[in-house]
């Protein structure tokens, strides 16, 4: 290529770009960041469907430079994609399903500070290289290692623009519980990657400033029980509570697991509004009709329906009174479920 | 600002081939029957139309058997499934969502 202008166009025409402009992909960047992984280019992290491409390092690596990743950014991606490639997350029905899901990239623990992620205002839009360039990894490997191309295979209705890129991370200094990861099991020294199928980002205003935390719970819970959720089938959301409503519950003596608890009381609706929801077949395992009486109007149906289904964590700014919280609905029981892996650090 | 020359490597991963001992390749279906289990979803319709007629055309199965969902959240039957393991020797199963 004669110049970088050159080398960007050139990219497009062969394909590598899902429509953003990369970085064009040379030999020392890739080479950079193989030394500092210090791991054989050719080992295969995984194979990604639906394509079947094989994942090596020197491969994640080429992605990688193309997003713009630091160097340091890169073990995060590849623990984003081992969790991925986890059977229950079903990769292949994520990349190809009519459901608009995508994958989101939750980082927690010491590494959310060193390489400043952006945890307070606009946590989950833009303004930081870290969570731009991981979630963008993310996407370019989905794209050219996976190859999940809009049309043929991918078969999203409507996508999001999390498609582009989706990865936040949550903000322990103001989380008044224990970090996201250590909750899944994982030691608070460690940083993890979770990563779950979801929509885009549902804002919900509740109150938190001006409310109880028993109103708060029941804005939020309305906010989870919406007809049109795949999460009527079950499966996995994610509840990303700004400093003020998770300081709002805390205060009131909830720990975050009597959260969720509150919350799958609440989050229910009755028979005679799920009756109006017939996509799904009443003879499939999943169709909430195995969970309330589909003869008694008032019965009630869950729409949360095993705590470790609804997963919560805290970040963004403090915002106003209002409260604000982004719900995140899940792909349902099809797949998308959530997975978390620790980062590998070299030299850690 | 001097001249520059700038190599880039491919992102493209390579494709992860299924062992051929696990493939089987038909060249003919004479004298055998082929089964059909379809869900029926919207995005498969037209292809799933057009295997089934190749597979007929080009392939000369002695007969078919058919069960097609009545949609893609919808099990099959397993009497219906019991009939295509029955009656067939090779099953075709097409799946969209």
């Amino acid at each position: 290529m004669p110049d970088a202008a050159a080398a960007v166009e050139f990219c497009y025409q062969q394909g590598w770009t899902d429509g953003l402009p990369v970085v064009p992909p040379t030999q020392e960047a890739i080479e950079r960041i193989i030394g500092y992984l210090g791991r054989d280019p050719k080992e295969v992290v995984g194979i990604v469907t639906p394509r079947n491409g094989i994942a090596t390092i020197e491969k994640i690596a080429i992605n990688c430079v193309m997003a713009g990743c630091l160097v340091e950014y890169v073990p995060i991606v590849i623990a984003a994609l081992e969790a991925m490639l986890e059977e229950p997350f079903n990769l292949n029905g994520v990349q190809t399903t009519t459901h608009c899901c995508a994958p989101l990239v939750i980082v927690s623990g010491p590494a959310v500070k060193k390489l400043d992620f952006n945890t307070t205002e606009g946590a989950l839009g833009h303004g930081s290289r870290a969570n731009a360039t991981i979630g963008r990894a993310v996407r370019l490997i989905l794209w050219n290692i996976g190859g999940g191309l809009p049309g043929e295979p991918c078969k999203t209705t409507h996508g999001h623009p999390g498609y582009y890129s989706f990865c936040i991370a949550e903000n322990q200094d103001v989380n008044p519980w224990e970090p996201l990861h250590v909750g899944r099991g994982f030691s608070v020294d460690e940083t993890v990657v979770t990563v779950t199928a979801v929509e885009g980002p549902h804002s919900i205003g509740t109150g938190a400033g001006y409310s109880p935390a028993e109103d708060v719970l029941f804005v939020l819970a309305d906010a989870i029980t919406t007809l049109g959720s795949n999460n009527v089938t079950g499966g996995h959301m994610i509840l990303a509570l700004s400093p003020l409503v998770s300081q709002n519950l805390a205060e009131s003596g909830l720990s975050k697991q009597e959260v969720v608890r509150e919350l799958m009381q609440l989050a229910l609706r009755p028979v005679h509004d799920m009756r109006r929801k017939r996509n799904i077949a009443e003879v499939s395992p999943h169709h909430w009709n195995k969970l309330a009486d589909p003869d008694d109007d008032d019965a009630l149906v869950p729409f949360i329906r095993k705590p470790e289904n609804l997963v919560i964590l805290t970040t963004g700014g403090w915002g106003s009174g209002g409260g604000f919280a982004s719900l995140f609905p899940g792909w349902g029981s099809h797949g998308g479920l959530t997975q978390s892996k620790a980062v590998r650090f070299p030299n850690a | 600002m001097r001249a520059m020359s700038m190599r880039l490597f491919d992102p493209v991963g390579d494709i992860a081939l299924p062992e051929r001992a696990e493939e089987i390749v038909l060249d003919t279906l004479k004298g055998k029957a082929v089964g059909y289990v379809f869900n029926q979803h919207i995005s498969s319709n037209v292809f799933w139309k057009h295997l089934e007629e190749n597979v007929e055309s080009s392939l000369e199965p002695s007969g078919t058997v058919k069960v097609y969902k009545p949609s893609h959240t919808t099990p099959a039957a397993q009497e219906e499934i019991d009939r295509v393991v029955r009656e067939s020797d090779y099953a075709l199963v097409g799946v969209g969502a």
